[in-house]
């Protein structure tokens, strides 16, 4: 009954319903007591007035005077409480009588038994008292007095409403007091109940309970609690440190990080680099049946089923996975290669409560992977072309003086020298042709004098087929006449690449090519040289584009492009303490601008970016 | 003492005057408590009640200590109405601790060691002296004789229908040095106060 109510509530009823007991218990107990003692009053008051009767009517028993015993009975008018009463005398007759109302008229009873002088018998609110009446010692008759216990039950009743008063008024004080005790027993708990209620609903740790200024329980209590708070205020702030940090580790780890509850395997957080590795932003995922979303293919081109992810696999059945390698399909089509770990978080009873997936971008890595291979086979390429190249010299010469000889012949015929001539001039072409590929791919060791001019010619004869298969119009302006201390083979791979670039935007379009040379001197250093630019009037280049490229394996040519071409460029111009700039207009063309001090350092190395372009 | 109720075969006898009373009726008498007054049948006879109150009155009046004797004595002055009843009634009885004896006087002289004296009807021209002579001394005097109280007789028995009943002079008897029980005067049908003073 009691359960729900409130500690001062309870206070107020248990006082309520002590101080009812008590007085109940006290209120019957007096009554009892009371109806006991009034009882016998009244016994004993019957029992006097019988006496006195019996004795006043001695006389007129003795003398026979009925009349004289009317009268002394009469006088017990005065008693309310006595109904009737009648004198016997020794032979049972009536002798004199009285009585209030005539139905309580006694007219018939026996005398006392022998050897009693009263008893008296209880019937209902009614006491019939019979006492012998004696001269001396020779008994006269008796007397019998109908009392009435009436004024018992009065009694009775009348202490019941006192007893009701008193109740009443004593629960009204009761509840008075209790609201002082509730002041000083309930009112600090209620406090502290509230504080509580406020601390979980809030997660406000900072504050705290009053202390009442007792030393009873319940301060101890409040103690207690205060100094539960402060503890989880200090690990609560701890916490939120550690979770700061773990967030900012999280957000700028440079892996992608994934993290899932378990069971349901729900995808709960999801790391910024994860999100630019995959090209989307967080899936909502209730369960490891939605990861199909987060479409992954085997390396061998399989997509993956659901409970083959890696994540899946950690949360399902606490697997660690290390370092295994698909490929993502991104929403916009694009695939790129991660490198997947996943593992399990387990709680202190080894149950799974989480699963984490680290991944990182591994696309480039593939891509470096190709470009290798593909520069390797340039290499050996380039390699292969030099040692035919001269191979072939030497037959070459020989023809070249066997053709010699025969044109020194005055008895030619005139169609035959003709011929020869052609033969030669071709014969010529061939040997350019060698010595040309020879000089490209030779490893050039030390800094040779150059004439910048003369080697932009070659570039641009070496790329004349590619030229002749545009509507490009090619424009050169040589300013320059100093020669320059170079690596040659190098800046002609650097040129190749500028120009071979140039051809790319103007594909299919008419175009202009613009190669200028002039004397300049590095605006930063003040150092003379002389600045090449190549100027095309191709698509031009956006701005991110712009940003990325001189990065390596950078490329918007899919696979025709490895992505290294300017990259290579860029180091061989650091190389020659140069600087190389580009500026460019989407729709107008492209600009590179590369300045090459006249004296380059006295360096003796070999260079190692001896390959292709494009 | 046990209660015993009369002889339910005596007939009744009454008659202002009568004192013829049947041998058996007498010998039963013996038997009657003197306290147990009937009023119905049977009934006891003028005499036997009379005898009664005699030996009643002893118990409702104070004597002064003079009057101490070893025997509480009535005398019958005179010729015996009772017929020996008294002297049943009283045999055996005691009142304040001593022996109830009856004894008979023929003159009021004689009436010393009495405590009380029965002055029978037959002495009513002789009142006057008798009376004189007997209130010099402390003794409750009765008799049935008519206007006896009106004599200085202190108690006198008078019939009312044909229950006994008794006229009291409070004067003579306090005159006398006796003191009356008012559980006494208060059955007595009339208590005279003489305005005459005492000695």
């Amino acid at each position: 009954m009691l359960k729900n109510l409130t500690i001062s509530r309870k206070l107020t009823w248990l006082n309520a319903l002590v101080s009812a007991a008590a007085l109940m218990l006290a209120c019957m107990a007096f009554l009892a007591y009371d109806q006991v003692t009034y009882k016998q009053t009244l016994f004993h008051n019957l029992s006097s007035e019988a006496q006195v009767v019996g004795f006043n009517s001695i006389s007129a028993l003795v003398f026979n005077d009925p009349d004289s015993a009317t009268t002394t009975l009469s006088a017990l008018r005065a008693s309310p409480s006595i109904l009737a009463a009648t004198i016997f005398t020794g032979n049972g007759r009536v002798f004199a009588t009285y009585a209030q109302n005539q139905k309580y008229q006694i007219t018939e009873e026996s005398p006392p038994a022998a050897g009693q002088t009263e008893t008296y018998v209880v019937t209902g609110n009614q006491v019939l008292l019979t006492r012998s009446i004696a001269f001396g010692r020779k008994p006269m008759g008796f007397i019998v007095i109908r009392g009435s216990l009436q004024e018992l039950d009065d009694r009775l009743w009348q202490y019941l409403q006192i007893a009701a008063g008193v109740l009443i008024f004593s629960l009204g004080a009761a509840l008075i007091l209790s609201s002082f005790v509730r002041r000083a027993v309930a009112e600090p708990i209620v406090r502290l109940a509230q504080t509580a209620r406020i601390v979980s609903r809030d997660k406000n740790y900072a504050i705290r309970v009053e202390p009442t200024g007792n030393r009873d329980e319940t301060a101890v209590l409040i103690e207690a609690f205060n100094d539960m708070l402060a503890q989880i205020h200090v690990r609560d702030a701890a916490l939120g440190i550690e979770r700061a940090r773990l967030k900012v580790i999280i957000e700028n780890a440079p892996a992608g990080i994934v993290l899932a509850s378990a069971p349901s395997g729900e995808i709960i957080l999801m790391n910024r680099r994860a999100e630019e590795i995959l090209g989307h932003p967080m899936y909502p995922a209730a369960d490891i049946g939605s990861y199909a979303q987060y479409h992954t293919l085997h390396a061998d081109g399989r997509t993956l089923q659901t409970n083959e992810h890696p994540l899946a696999r950690a949360v399902m059945q606490g697997e660690v996975i290390r370092s295994e390698e698909y490929r993502y399909v991104r929403p916009d089509g694009k695939e790129t290669w991660i490198r997947s770990s996943a593992a399990p978080i387990l709680d202190k009873q080894n149950n799974i409560v989480a699963g984490v997936l680290v991944f990182s971008d591994i696309d480039e890595q593939k891509q470096a992977q190709e470009a290798l291979l593909r520069s390797e086979k340039l290499a050996a390429a380039g390699r292969l072309a030099a040692s035919i190249s001269h191979e072939i010299n030497n037959p070459l010469e020989s023809i070249t003086n066997l053709l010699y000889l025969a044109l020194s012949d005055a008895r030619l015929a005139a169609d035959t020298r003709e011929y020869l001539n052609q033969a030669e001039q071709e014969l010529a072409r061939v040997s350019q042709i060698t010595t040309q590929t020879l000089r490209f791919y030779r490893q050039t060791t030390n800094p040779t004098s150059a004439d910048i001019g003369s080697l932009l010619d070659s570039v641009l004869r070496l790329l004349r087929g590619r030229v002749a298969n545009t509507e490009v119009k090619v424009v050169t302006e040589y300013r320059a006449t100093r020669p320059l201390h170079c690596f040659e083979g190098e800046l002609r791979q650097v040129f190749t690449n500028l120009i071979g670039n140039a051809l790319d935007a103007m594909t299919g379009h008419p175009g202009r090519l613009v190669v200028r040379t002039s004397e300049s001197h590095n605006w930063a250093t003040g150092e003379a040289g002389i600045r090449v630019t190549v100027a095309d009037s191709g698509s031009g280049i956006n701005r991110d584009t712009l940003q990325r490229i001189f990065e390596p394996f950078y490329t918007t040519k899919g696979l025709r492009g490895t992505g290294l071409g300017l990259w290579v460029s860029k180091e061989i111009i650091a190389k020659h303490r140069g600087t190389m700039r580009v500026k460019s207009t989407v729709g107008t063309g492209t600009t590179f601008s590369v300045f090459l001090p006249f004296q380059v350092a006295d360096e003796r190395r070999n260079n190692a970016a001896g390959s292709a372009s494009a | 003492m046990k209660i015993s109720h009369p002889h339910p075969g005596a007939s009744p006898i009454s008659g202002q005057r009568a004192f013829a009373l049947a041998l058996g009726t007498g010998l039963l008498a013996l038997l009657l408590l003197p306290l147990t007054i009937d009023a119905q049948n049977p009934r006891p006879t003028e005499y036997q009640v009379k005898a009664a109150y005699l030996f009643n009155f002893g118990k409702f009046v104070k004597w002064p200590p003079s009057a101490s004797a070893s025997s509480f004595v009535i005398c019958l002055l005179g010729s015996d109405p009772f017929q020996g009843i008294l002297d049943k009634t009283v045999a055996g009885e005691q009142i304040d601790n001593k022996p109830v004896t009856v004894r008979r006087i023929n003159s009021a002289a004689d009436a010393a060691g009495c405590r009380i004296v029965f002055v029978s009807e037959s002495e009513e021209g002789r009142m006057g002296s008798i009376l004189a002579a007997l209130n010099r001394s402390p003794v409750l005097t009765v008799s049935d004789a008519s206007g006896f109280v009106d004599h200085e007789g202190m108690i006198q028995f008078v019939m009312d229908g044909d229950r006994v009943r008794f006229q009291v002079n409070l004067s003579a008897a306090q005159r006398a040095g006796l003191t009356m029980s008012s559980e006494l005067l208060k059955v007595a049908t009339e208590v005279k106060r003489q305005e005459k003073s005492g000695d």
